[in-house]
């Protein structure tokens, strides 16, 4: 799931603000990669004082400053060298807080209504915000009449469906891919809305791919709230313990492959001490993650067909079956998972590339700061073209709601520019708008984000599939296990996943 | 279930049935005011179970099945399409031969280990030693802890590199298992998990222990009988009973085994998957898990009603083999 797992906590805020004041400026823009390299820049912005100490002691040292220098310099000098070893990983510098504005309605409704929102996903706690409710809180302080009433982790699929059934639905509802909903006509369109204009939802202005999933037969049924993507993140000390440059950043696929094989590690059984890299970590296993770098798009939507057995997905499926075999098989990448027991993955240290969403950055913060890491785009696969599908969480009106006119209201704020990228910026994901993006100060001076918004344009959405979440249980992620495990080739067991994830399509739409 | 109409002593259901016909039928012939009076009590007294019963386990059901012949997305009018679902269950479905194996595996293997393991330690509980009742205690613990905790418990101990069971098993020279990672183990991993919660059986053996008399136990010291021949012919043939009801009652639970493999197929599977996994190559999809999937993932509430139809039957006819094989082997205690 495109998950933002973040946790705020408040000795942490408070440590970062403090360091943050502390180094000052320059020291700030150092912090954006915790990198040997910011070692190298903090040592150098701490001390004026001290370079003056250096150049004191080497060019001047014997003859006449001998009894100046001696009780103060080299003290000094070697507390500031233990300090940097420490501070390594450094943290990033928070995003400086743009609240959004929220436009008053007018003509308010005479009487308060209320606006049931629900949301799929918990609350977004970063920093001691709770983004979604301080935007919900803007809008009810501006609108007093139209109370918007947030309800996180309600949106589950069983509740909508209950809801929708019993017609009464919530007005508005944040979900995980719509797609299922969208096929079964549970979503208002929102196209007679936006024939009215005064919105900033033009397919012109938004990512190709986010637009692609926010469409259905050219009308709008739904509204992408920020945007992520996967990107590789890679561990800098085990770079440079296998005797890899973490300045060069692995590109191509081959590359991640030549860089996994030097740091993992495995003991006299077999079993894996070090992971290299795994292509089922996390992210990396859902969704066809791997078929779509190399190329796959795995639904035709002209001819209603899934395409799992495109060439592109026959070809990521047979370079995973090789990875696997190439360390042992796929049971030995199952049972590493494990011995994590709860861990993240690549904040224990142990994993040296490591497939993600930007959020990862966040969680390493809070929880591993002592992880020296960086990041970089989408490993290309040879003849692939890299990049991945979009996640995040998309706005929708659920079929019944009683207060639509409101509700576009709320969206068109909740949706609009200034939310997505308040909440992009504070929660760490991205706007649907690439400008916006492309104007943040923040993003533009963090280099573990740039990899991302490389990728964002090129990113594909999860398949639009009418039963996309039968076809990768039933079919793909079955199927794909097959072949890791040795049961098919991966012709075989993409054409069945074919067929089965087809029958069902059919079936679908027969009905 | 459900027989007792409770606070309001009624004569015989005979004779309360044909008072009941005469009230409905003719009115002209009176009816003490006593007996309306009670029956009326009666009626109201029952109203809640009655109420619920009808309103949340009838109509559910009834409309269940109705649904199980029809293409039903929730989202859209149910639309008729006969027994397309149920003979899709048995002809397309990719994955539903595989959670009906699944499961049966499950249950063959965790109830009677269950009844055996209760069975044992209840022998063994009803020891009179010194601190019985903390031993006894110690032994019901378990079926307090919520099935969530304990499952995420047991999914640690379960760890192939790390977990305590591998260590111990490695420390008496024994190979390590894969347990939740692997499609072979995982199945064993979850019946040895079940064993775990008999606690509740336990406390039924022990009261149908402290049933038997004692008077049998002192004849058969008489008669010369060693501690084995004492279990064997008299304390065994004396629970079955019990036996017999665990036996119906741990076959239903088995069959609808769900919240342990929603909780460890997630954890130990792995990678591939959407959030809810069913363990390796889906060797912890079990029939409710996946007829969960059907309903609330998949948006085919038509096709899991049938499936839960299925699943019905399917219990029914096991219980009713039961029944029909008790008459041979559970002893109701006349001598």
């Amino acid at each position: 799931m495109s998950a933002q797992s973040h946790k705020g906590l408040k000795t942490r805020r408070e440590f970062l603000r403090l360091a943050g004041i502390a180094a000052g400026a320059t020291a700030l823009a150092a912090c954006a990669t915790p990198t040997p390299q910011v070692i190298k820049e903090t040592v150098v912005v701490e001390k004026p004082v001290e370079k003056v100490v250096k150049e004191t002691v080497a060019v001047e040292v014997t003859k006449v400053v001998e009894k100046v220098v001696k009780e103060t310099v080299p003290v000094e000098v070697t507390k500031v060298v233990e300090k940097v070893a420490v501070v390594t990983p450094t943290p990033y510098p928070l995003p400086p807080v743009k609240l959004p504005t929220a436009p008053v309605v007018t003509p308010a409704p005479p009487q308060p209504i209320q606006l049931f929102f629900w949301d799929w996903y918990g609350r977004l706690v970063w920093h001691n915000q709770d983004l979604k409710q301080v935007q919900v809180d803007i809008w009810n302080q501006a609108n007093p009449n139209i109370l918007v009433s947030y309800l996180p982790s309600v949106g589950t699929k069983e509740k909508v469906l209950a809801s929708v059934a019993a017609g009464t639905p919530p007005d508005l509802l944040l979900t995980d891919p719509p797609t299922d909903y969208v096929y079964r006509g549970a979503l208002e369109s929102l196209q007679p809305f936006a024939d009215q204009g005064g919105h900033p939802f033009f397919k012109k202005d938004i990512y190709p791919g986010v637009w692609e999933a926010m469409e259905f037969n050219g009308q709008l049924y739904a509204v992408h709230k920020v945007v992520n993507n996967a990107g590789l993140y890679y561990n800098a000390d085990l770079f440079r313990q296998a005797g890899l440059d973490p300045d060069k950043p692995p590109k191509t696929l081959a590359d991640v492959e030549e860089a996994a094989a030097k740091i993992h590690k495995t003991d006299s059984k077999g079993n894996i001490e070090i992971l290299g890299f795994s292509p089922w970590l996390n992210i990396a296993g859902i969704w066809g993650t791997w078929a779509q770098a190399f190329g796959a798009k795995l639904w035709d939507p002209d001819n209603k067909k899934v395409t799992f057995d495109e060439p592109a997905s026959i070809r990521a499926l047979q370079w995973q079956v090789e990875y696997a075999n190439k360390y042992g098989g796929f049971q030995k990448f199952m049972e590493f998972n494990d011995t994590l027991a709860g861990m993240d993955p690549f904040g224990s240290g142990r994993v040296g590339l490591y497939v993600t969403g930007p959020w990862q950055i966040g969680i390493m913060q809070d929880t591993y700061p002592n992880i020296n890491y960086r990041t970089t785009t989408m490993p290309v696969p040879e003849g692939g073209r890299g990049g991945a599908w979009l996640g995040g969480s998309w706005l929708v009106m659920p079929k019944g709601g009683k207060r639509r006119k409101e509700a576009w209201e709320f969206l068109k704020y909740y949706c609009g520019r200034e939310a997505q990228i308040y909440e992009a910026e504070q929660g760490i994901g991205f706007s649907i708008f690439p400008e916006d993006n492309a104007k943040s100060e923040w993003f533009n001076s963090l280099d573990l984000i740039q990899p991302f918004l490389q990728d964002l344009p090129k990113c594909w959405p999860i398949p639009l599939i009418p039963t996309v979440s039968h076809a990768f249980f039933t079919a793909f992620n079955p199927m794909v296990e097959e072949a890791l495990r040795g049961k098919r080739t991966p012709e075989d067991a993409m054409k069945e996943a074919t067929r089965l994830a087809q029958a069902e399509v059919d079936r679908f739409i027969k009905g | 279930m459900g027989r007792g109409t409770g606070l309001v002593p009624s004569p015989r259901p005979v004779r309360h049935e044909t008072l009941e016909a005469k009230m409905t039928k003719t009115k002209g012939k009176r009816m003490s005011r006593v007996m309306r009076d009670r029956i009326k009590w009666g009626f109201i007294f029952i109203s809640p179970w009655v109420l619920g019963f009808l309103l949340f386990i009838l109509y559910p059901m009834l409309a269940s099945l109705y649904y199980s012949f029809t293409d039903y997305d929730v989202l859209r009018p149910a639309r008729w399409v006969g027994a397309e679902n149920y003979i899709y269950f048995f002809t397309k479905d990719n994955l539903s031969y595989l959670t009906v194996y699944n499961t049966l595996y499950f249950a063959f293997f965790s109830v009677p280990l269950g009844i055996l393991v209760a069975i044992i330690l209840a022998l063994l509980l009803n020891a009179k030693v010194k601190g019985q009742s903390v031993f006894r205690a110690i032994f019901f613990i378990p079926t307090v802890v919520p099935v969530v905790a304990a499952t995420i418990l047991w999914v640690w101990l379960f760890s192939t590199r790390n977990g305590l069971i591998n260590m111990a098993l490695e420390a008496v020279g024994l190979p390590a298992v894969a347990w939740l990672n692997s499609p072979t183990w995982s199945k064993p991993a979850m019946i040895i998990m079940s064993l775990w919660g008999v606690g509740t059986s336990v406390v039924i053996y022990l009261a149908g222990l402290q049933d038997i008399p004692v008077s049998l136990y002192e004849a058969a010291v008489i008669d010369g009988a060693n501690w084995w021949q004492q279990t064997t012919r008299i304390t065994i043939p004396l629970l079955t009973p019990q036996i017999f009801f665990q036996l119906v009652i741990g076959l239903i639970g088995a069959f609808q085994v769900f919240t342990q493999a929603f909780i460890m197929g997630g954890t130990g599977g792995g990678a591939l998957g959407m959030g809810t996994e069913a363990g390796p190559s889906n060797s912890l999809l079990f029939y409710t898990l996946y007829l969960y999937l059907n309903a609330f993932r998949f948006f085919r509430m038509g096709y899991a009603s049938a499936m839960a139809w299925l699943l019905f039957l399917i219990t029914l006819v096991a219980t009713l083999i039961i029944l029909r094989t008790s008459s041979r082997w559970v002893f109701y205690g006349r001598l």
